[in-house]
């Protein structure tokens, strides 16, 4: 298809995708479009539906997009390379979540982190106690909390800091945000019950 | 919710505090389920936050329009040229009848086969390999590199913990490391079936430098001519 239309080159897409935001979309979608041909070849390869390969696809390239923005991305290797291989392994997961009756949480890197803050004699104990939480119930019941509520634990989750939040949102201080945040928290909690945990 | 556990996981306590905090978290199990449900939770609405942008984003790409659309643009000169490629493509296809080999695909067609889930086995020496295998198969991939370098630093010579590493540094994307895992593992000469410098030309394939292809295709050839383990494979890629 190269014959019939502009191909950008990685730089070229890199420059776009770090330009001005309305630069920055048109761009975006560019790199969508020059590798979605791996949409099918996942299809085949790894016996997974088209539907799943394309919001595979679309969430690779959403964490290319960051890690471009984040500058994780270093160009050590081409963008090709870079994304089928997030692709592949994010299609491994689908695989992994596929071949287990429940979602269970999928510990990022961010948590990862957190967990490693952690004693040693106390970590595996408190993964085991993460593991028994239902991911899908515990989403489910974020939804239904308050307006303010979800957008303050949401805000959270996104790595903001109370001093954020609070200018983002009008609240009066950090420590009032964190004090209606780990009552929110309180809230959720409630909301998912015993009855999210496994027995 | 204890405002402890805000302010130990903000790093926001004393010394004192903290080791207080780390305490009372082995004798007190609601304490536990507390600092659990605080972190699965922060990991909930984190998820829930990218899954929206995910859903956005994604129902933006969907509606782009499709590239056969481009067709339209097809002019006489364009179709010239891929008439003579079509010819010179058949010409090249019947003098030399072989489909051009693709280390990329197979190196990562390999990894998809061989690296989705690590098979826990007897003798694992200690709890702590196997849990790394444990986190490295549920995700948890920081966790599994920090247990491997764990048994590293104070067992430099654990092959297998330099094998899992080398595998989580791959699945993460950090070649580099991987491929000094890999190439310690190799250099290992104790062993009675060693991967290191299979998975070392796997990693120098997948990084894809300038120069990374001849060093891969040169442990390859070690592979085959010392009957290393993975030659089976190596024989079928350098054919």
């Amino acid at each position: 298809m190269t014959l019939f239309s502009k191909t950008f080159s990685d730089s070229e897409l890199i420059e776009g995708i770090r330009g001005t935001h309305a630069q920055r979309r048109v761009f975006e979608n560019k790199l969508y479009e020059k590798y979605s041909y791996m949409i099918r070849e996942a299809v085949w390869k790894h016996k997974l539906s088209e539907d799943e390969c394309s919001m595979v696809y679309s969430d690779t390239i959403l964490t290319v997009l960051e890690h471009i923005h984040n500058g994780r991305f270093k160009g050590n290797s081409s963008i090709k390379t870079y994304l089928y291989q997030i692709f592949t392994n994010k299609c491994v997961d689908v695989l992994r979540k596929n071949a287990t009756n429940k979602q269970q949480v999928i510990l990022g890197d961010s948590l990862d982190a957190y967990l490693c803050i952690l004693p040693d004699d106390s970590k595996g104990i408190i993964e085991t106690l993460i593991a028994q939480y239902d991911m899908d119930l515990l989403t489910t019941r974020l939804k239904e909390l308050g307006e303010k509520c979800r957008q303050i634990v949401q805000a959270w989750g996104e790595g903001f800091m109370d001093q954020e939040i609070a200018i983002e949102m009008g609240y009066q201080s950090a420590a009032v945000v964190k004090t209606s945040r780990l009552r929110c928290l309180e809230k959720l909690r409630g909301l998912y019950g015993r009855e999210g945990k496994e027995g | 919710m204890d405002e402890r556990i805000d302010d130990y996981f903000g790093q926001r306590l004393t010394g004192a505090e903290k080791a207080q905090f780390e305490a009372d978290l082995k004798s007190d199990p609601q304490l536990a389920d507390a600092v659990a449900f605080y972190l699965a939770s922060r990991e909930a609405s984190m998820q829930y936050a990218r899954e929206k942008k995910l859903l956005e984003r994604h129902a933006e790409w969907q509606a782009l329009p499709k590239k056969a659309t481009n067709m339209a643009w097809l002019n006489a000169w364009y179709a010239v040229a891929a008439a003579v490629a079509l010819v010179a493509f058949g010409i090249g296809w019947y003098f030399l009848n072989t489909p051009p080999k693709d280390m990329q695909q197979l190196a990562a067609g390999y990894v998809m086969e061989n690296f989705t889930r690590l098979r826990q086995e007897l003798g694992d020496s200690g709890d702590t390999l196997q849990r790394a295998k444990d986190s490295y198969n549920n995700g948890q991939y920081a966790t599994a590199l920090k247990r491997c370098e764990s048994v590293l630093s104070s067992d430099p010579q654990n092959a297998e913990a330099k094998r899992i590493a080398g595998i989580v540094s791959l699945h993460l994307l950090d070649y580099d490391k991987a491929i000094d895992y890999f190439h310690r593992l190799g250099a290992q000469k104790e062993l009675y079936a060693n991967p290191g410098k299979f998975y070392e030309a796997i990693a120098l394939i997948q990084r894809n430098q300038p120069g990374d292809k001849k060093k891969a295709e040169s442990l390859l050839q070690e592979v085959i001519d010392q009957d290393l383990e993975g030659k089976n494979e190596a024989v079928k890629w350098m054919k």
